[in-house]
């Protein structure tokens, strides 16, 4: 069987226990669930939250315990696929590969254990999660939607934010530059709905697998990401041509329709801000399946849990294109502080003078929400933002270290562009090739830094301080 | 996402926005029915100026503004 988000928890239970915190007191899912994640945030921690009891729309106590930040740290995100955060990007790379799914009885599906169809698939059963003021209401904000090319039966799966406007009824969102669009126009063109499944809660290693941007057939990816063939299952609404993922916590079947548009949003996107009202296409409900225990998956829009997820991905892209282009390219982060896709910070053990430009040309064409670059020496960590800005301090200067491109493709979702019409920079923080002619940074022996430890040196209580 | 409409519920009054594309589909069907996300009640601009014009014109208020 699949590694799934059950074993996935049991783990972090067992190995890392100071990542998971349950909460066993009652919680509504509108906004209280939010607010706590933020108030822990408050406190500089990124725990995964498992509250076990939370109502469900229908006012009732779920069966369904929510789990929600659960991609909220670079250190889960690295221990899911069995590697480091510094390896994390390069791991991604090593992954992306095919590995064609299994189909395996339902009897051996654990997403089978409840099966509802028709009427009584009821998405207000759900504890579904309203997480900001001015969303229009409940949002499903962590499945990975797969949609089937009628051409060529690839799938395409992609995390998209879905309205809940019904027990029944879904409108679901999706930007016109993805996949998921490519597809729907197909189908659009055949005067067809388009069927699709919502995969809700399995192993992080395959929603990191789902948010790979090949135009293929995802789910081979996806198991080249899990390390073994995806287990897949019959659909209860489509049978054997629209297989599912057997060891999912929740799969939603939905039909989407091609011909009607209606109203979803505002909702708290990426960039920590509303996205404006718009239209979506509505989606029709068939069937929902679980697990008997299932594990409701929450992702906070807006935060870490929900930015850290496709960092590395963009991260992967971005190190593999520049280092094509410049092989001194280190590392490359995309920090948080910039919604982990507008900033990246990029360590060059540089050759010549002209490479933190060409990386920074290179850089802002390879991925178009990317909007800022800051270029620094092997010296400075670029997971540490103060010696990144440190660098910026100390080894620029705009007059000759700056970078500006006007007209660029953007985000739509940057509120300062004009709409996907922006302006991109970057900084040369970099000290020249000729280091004899600037300064050397200050430095403790490093025959001492070694020797030195603060238990010989500190008491046990002013260790406990610090 | 530079420039957003704001648009307001008649019914509780706020005011949100609205993403160019709604806009642009507004300006073809003004019948198109919002969703305040504060109050959740659904709502058409076009009904509401059609309101205010009715009660501008039975109070007399449209004669009085201008």
């Amino acid at each position: 069987m699949n590694p799934c988000l059950h074993s996935y928890i049991e783990h972090l239970e067992r190995d890392m226990p100071s990542h998971v915190i349950r909460i066993k007191k009652e919680v509504a899912p509108e906004f209280e669930i939010p607010a706590i994640l933020e108030l822990v945030e408050a406190r500089k921690k990124q725990p995964v939250l498992i509250f076990e009891k939370v109502r469900n729309l229908n006012g009732k106590l779920s069966e369904l315990p929510v789990v929600i930040n659960l991609f909220g740290s670079r250190e889960r995100l690295a221990d899911a696929l069995g590697t480091t955060v510094p390896k994390l990007p390069a791991e991604f790379l090593v992954r992306e590969k095919r590995v064609p799914p299994v189909v395996v009885d339902r009897a051996q599906a654990t997403v089978k254990q409840v099966v509802d169809i028709g009427e009584a698939a009821d998405l207000y059963q759900l504890p579904i999660v309203t997480h900001h003021e001015m969303d229009l209401g409940p949002y499903l904000a962590s499945p990975s939607v797969w949609v089937k090319d009628p051409e060529t039966g690839w799938t395409n799966c992609a995390i998209l934010r879905v309205y809940v406007a019904g027990p029944r009824h879904l409108v679901v969102n999706f930007n016109a530059a993805r996949h998921t669009n490519y597809y729907f126009q197909k189908y659009k063109a055949q005067k067809r709905n388009v069927p699709m499944i919502l995969v809700m809660g399995h192993h992080p290693a395959f929603f990191m697998g789902a948010q790979t941007k090949l135009l293929t057939d995802e789910p081979d990816i996806i198991g080249g990401f899990m390390g073994e063939p995806l287990e897949v299952t019959a659909s209860e609404t489509w049978g054997d041509k629209f297989l599912v993922p057997a060891h999912a916590e929740i799969i939603i079947e939905a039909e989407m329709s091609t011909s009607e548009l209606e109203i979803e949003a505002p909702f708290g996107e990426y960039t920590q801000y509303y996205g404006g009202q718009r239209l979506g296409p509505p989606c029709r409900v068939t069937a929902i399946t679980r697990r008997k225990n299932a594990y409701y998956l929450d992702i906070m829009p807006g935060r870490a849990d929900h930015l850290l997820l496709d960092a590395p991905v963009i991260e992967a892209y971005l190190f593999n294109r520049i280092k094509a282009v410049v092989p001194g390219v280190m590392a490359v982060h995309m920090p948080v502080s910039g919604s982990a896709r507008l900033h990246a910070y990029i360590q060059v053990k540089k050759s010549n003078d002209a490479e933190p430009k060409t990386i920074i040309a290179a850089a802002l064409s390879s991925d178009f929400r990317l909007k800022h670059v800051i270029v620094v020496d092997e010296d400075v960590d670029v997971y540490d933002e103060e010696q990144v800005l440190w660098a910026v301090a100390t080894r620029s200067q705009w007059d000759k270290d700056l970078v500006i491109i006007p007209g660029m493709m953007g985000t739509r979702l940057d509120p300062s562009a004009n709409d996907i019409v922006t302006t991109k920079g970057g900084i040369d923080a970099t000290q020249p090739v000729d280091r004899q002619t600037f300064p050397r940074r200050i430095s403790i022996p490093e025959s001492v830094m070694s020797r030195i430890k603060l238990e010989d040196y500190l008491s046990p209580d002013a260790l406990k301080q610090l | 996402m530079a420039k957003v409409n704001y648009v307001a519920c008649p019914s509780c009054h706020k005011d949100y926005y609205i993403e160019k594309m709604l806009s642009k589909a507004l300006a073809t069907n003004p019948g198109l029915m919002l969703k305040c996300p504060f109050c959740k009640l659904d709502f058409s601009l076009e009904k509401t100026a059609d309101v205010r014009r009715k009660i501008e014109s039975e109070s007399g208020l449209a004669k009085a503004g201008q």
